[in-house]
């Protein structure tokens, strides 16, 4: 239902005397408008029946609607509206998708484009156009874009983004949704230009292989991993207690290793396909994964504890088939305490933390999750060494280190 | 031109001493040699052959003569804890790239603007800790040695990692920050790299230490010459 109507009205003789008095009412449901009215006559009681022929033919009359002859009556009316009749002042001339959606990244659509629409100005005066997204299963609302300016008859490109409702993690699988793309050029109107496109969304597990985007699977408050670490945490509290405080975030982070090295399997992908990731509860509740699902469960588990991670992915450029992903994570410790980790100062990283502040971190191979802790330090902190220091990958772009902080 | 002739020449040391092995061909005293990551020291005797990631630590009156690539002989003198792949030369690039690397962080600080964190996390309550006593910092031979490092480094013109090498052994060990003279030698290696900028600024921030009337006249006079340089 778009609009409801209501109406009253006089009719005046000659703007002095009150000859009749009108109400009616009317509902539109686009594109049908329906109208209810009733008529009445102050004077009307003299006409009826009383009117000879003579003075119908005398007298003089415009509206065939109202006479001095016409009766009281309700009218009902109904109208369908078949066409546009709003002058279009901008045309959409094509629209290209800029990526598939990945649902367990979701929210980054909010802010990097989804795709960009082509936009026309053709009308006679400068526009000032604005371009919306809409897939109605996945979103409550169209998300619109800022205003463009387009002078008469050109042409501009419009990226246009998405924010996408919560509905979205619904989607299990890879699936196609019909998404309308709408041009309106002016304030308050109906749309100018509408583009029905096909927007490709990627089931919840899936992911482009993008380390940056790795860390929307990190989920350091899903109460599954609370109850993990808790579980370890409680079952280790007297050693944990026994510990000094400079030490605690790395004996936290050994202790979660090791139990988790109990628990979990590494289980190695054939394919060594990047496209699905395995959220921290599913790896826990299916006893493993790959690289990429213990590097993102171990991530989780010392985020839920406090302790902050960051990815290390490696696309060696000789072979960047055998591209890789470690983590390293933030024992807590100042630089000049470090000694108390190692004498060695290969086996650590110096970096700041998310305070800024400079503190020891730990390079993890966390594939090798069944040989323990210690193993996976020492396989961690050499692959570092020869990725960053020996082959100054990070210099050279083909190593990245990205800080992981909680998204949800 | 010149500067193509520069470039190209410091791309032909870095490979020829970079990327092979190093051979012992001389040591006197003791020489020890740590692998990789490994935390234990082991004897070195000519004949060796060293691999880059790994580190070489001379005691007192001992040195180790060592040939990079088979080419450049380098001799380690006494006291000094050296890593094997600092021995290589590194562009200004790569150098400006290293420094700024220590600096920025691959995403943008949370802005805590110093508030209390209320972690929302599990945590195991139990004996307080804090009066954990921490040890003292003493300035440790290792750091020292570290130390003598860098200036090996650049005596044989690997300023770049020289540098680099100087600032890690200041953050491990804060109280040989002090030291003037390897400051000094870090400023003027920046110098040697054409970083005219990063030098002043060491220069100025050396000023503000406790300084002989000598450091502090020849660190001012650098900090002149270095502004005028700027300004032209």
């Amino acid at each position: 239902m778009e609009l409801i109507q209501i109406r009253s009205g006089l009719y005046l003789k000659e703007m002095k005397n009150i000859e009749a008095l009108s109400v009616g009412a009317g509902i539109s449901f686009d594109p049908v408008q329906f109208d209810l009215s009733y008529l009445s006559f102050i004077d009307q009681a003299k006409q009826k029946g009383n009117i000879s022929i003579n003075t119908f033919k005398s007298a003089s009359f415009t509206d065939i609607d109202y006479t001095p002859f016409t009766s009281d009556r309700i009218s009902f009316s109904t109208y369908i509206h078949l066409g546009r009749t709003k002058e279009s002042l901008a045309r959409i001339e094509y629209v290209e998708m800029l990526s598939e959606v990945f649902t367990a990244s979701y929210q980054i659509y909010a802010f990097r484009p989804l795709g960009k629409a082509r936009v026309r100005n053709i009308s006679s005066k400068p526009i000032d156009a604005k371009v919306s997204f809409f897939i109605s299963e996945l979103m409550n609302a169209p998300t619109e874009t800022r205003s463009y300016s387009i002078a008469p008859d050109e042409t501009i490109e419009i990226p246009f983004f998405a924010v996408f409702s919560d509905l979205i993690t619904d989607v299990k699988k890879f699936s196609i949704y019909d998404g309308t793309v709408y041009v309106n050029a002016e304030i308050a109107s109906d749309y100018d230009d509408r583009y029905q496109t096909r927007v490709l969304v990627r089931g919840r597990n899936d992911w482009d292989g993008d380390v940056m985007l790795l860390r929307y699977f990190v989920t350091p408050d899903d109460p599954d991993v609370i109850k993990f670490t808790r579980a370890i945490l409680s079952s280790n509290k007297a050693y944990l207690d026994s510990i000094p405080t400079v030490m605690q975030n790395f004996e936290k982070a050994k202790v979660i290793f090791n139990s988790m090295a109990e628990r979990l399997q590494y289980v190695r992908d054939p394919k060594k396909s990047k496209d699905f990731v395995q959220y921290p509860s599913e790896t826990i509740a299916l006893h493993g994964g790959d690289c990429d699902d213990i590097t993102v469960c171990y991530s989780s588990l010392l985020m839920s504890v406090g302790i902050s991670t960051a990815f290390i992915d490696v696309i060696p450029p000789q072979n960047p088939e055998d591209s890789h992903i470690y983590m390293m994570f933030d024992t807590g410790i100042d630089p000049k305490e470090a000694h108390n980790l190692s004498e060695n100062s290969k086996r650590y990283i110096i970096r700041k933390n998310d305070r800024g502040n400079e503190t020891v971190w730990i390079a993890l191979e966390t594939t090798a999750i069944t040989k323990g802790f210690e193993d996976a330090w020492n396989i961690g902190a050499q692959a570092y060494l020869q990725d960053a220091e020996i082959n100054l990958g990070k210099l050279k772009g083909w190593m990245r280190v990205v800080d992981v902080q909680s998204t949800n | 031109m010149k500067k193509t002739i520069y470039y190209l020449l410091i791309l032909t040391l870095t490979s020829l001493s970079y990327g092979a092995d190093i051979k012992i061909v001389a040591v006197k005293g003791t020489a020890m040699v740590r692998h990789n990551i490994q935390e234990e020291w082991k004897t070195v005797s000519v004949g060796d052959v060293l691999k880059p990631e790994d580190s070489i630590e001379l005691k007192r009156k001992s040195s180790v003569t060592i040939l990079l690539d088979g080419m450049k002989k380098l001799t380690i003198p006494e006291f000094v804890i050296i890593d094997l792949s600092d021995l290589r030369m590194l562009t200004q690039e790569e150098l400006l790239l290293k420094l700024a690397m220590e600096k920025v962080r691959s995403v943008p600080t949370r802005d805590d603007d110093g508030k209390l964190l209320i972690p929302t996390t599990t945590t195991v309550h139990g004996t307080n800790k804090e009066s954990t006593p921490t040890p003292q910092s003493i300035v440790s031979d290792n750091g020292l040695m570290q130390l003598n490092g860098t200036k090996v480094l650049y005596e044989n013109r690997f300023y770049a990692t020289c540098v680099l090498k100087a600032k890690e052994v200041f953050r491990l060990n804060p109280e040989l920050a002090v030291n003037v003279e390897t400051r000094l030698m870090v400023a003027n290696a920046l110098e040697k790299m054409n970083l005219k900028t990063e030098a002043l600024s060491e220069y100025i921030e050396l000023s503000s230490e406790k300084l002989s009337q000598t450091q502090r006249s020849f660190i001012e006079h650098r900090i002149e010459q270095l502004k005028t340089a700027e300004e032209k």
